[in-house]
């Protein structure tokens, strides 16, 4: 069976995200992507945790600073946390993530070089089947 | 409630989202919510990032006024009272 992961990310992030999914994807994990995955017009609160549910972890990709108002990254954690789901944010080293809320430092923090996502997405896969 | 980031200019009911990662818990744990706005309003929230974000159709209570009703209400009972 497919192990599945909740993948979280800002629009601004979309490529690299995508490019870490692609990698989850040839590693054995189905990334599940509320983007693409969640029907316009549906209650995106439901459907997050719907999919929640179904995943073994939620996967933040922070590959920019967080910015203010970014609210649905910070409840997705929450989410995550109170359901006792592993939560792991993958951020590039190229910008530090101290400034960010306290949601993401209380997490599993991967950084990894911007010019090799795949190898720190294979990592993270790794870490996530060896658990399940 | 709202998780400040350190560097931010913002009040801190504007930057992380206010409580979103605490929405979030309650959602996963079945809690009614209600969002108590004061010092920020929802205009000035839908400006940022996300908007309103997880808050879009939750019950929202704003008291912006309330230093106005109290003003009002002191004035009521003054003038009730002579």
């Amino acid at each position: 069976m497919v192990e599945r992961i909740f993948l979280s990310y800002n629009h601004r992030d979309t490529d690299l995200a995508r490019r870490i999914a692609a990698e989850f994807q040839r590693a054995g994990l189905a990334a599940m992507d509320p983007d693409t995955q969640i029907a316009q017009g549906a209650s995106w609160r439901t459907a997050v945790r719907a999919a929640l549910d179904q995943s073994a972890a939620l996967v933040v990709v922070l590959g920019s600073p967080f910015k203010a108002g970014e609210g649905w990254l910070t409840y997705e954690i929450g989410m995550a946390e109170a359901s006792n789901k592993p939560v792991i944010v993958m951020s590039p080293d190229t910008h530090s993530i101290s400034d960010s809320p306290a949601d993401f430092l209380n997490s599993n923090i991967h950084t990894f070089d911007p010019r090799q996502p795949e190898a720190a997405a294979r990592a993270v896969a790794h870490e996530i089947l060896s658990a399940a | 409630m709202a998780r400040a980031a350190k560097s931010s200019h913002l009040p801190p009911g504007r930057q992380a989202g206010p409580g979103s990662g605490t929405i979030g818990m309650a959602d996963a744990l079945d809690k009614r919510i209600v969002c108590v706005f004061y010092k920020v309003t929802l205009n000035e929230l839908r400006r940022d990032g996300d908007g309103l974000g997880p808050m879009e159709d939750m019950n929202i209570v704003d008291i912006n006024a309330l230093d106005a009703y109290f003003v009002e209400l002191a004035q009521r009972v003054r003038t009730h009272h002579g």
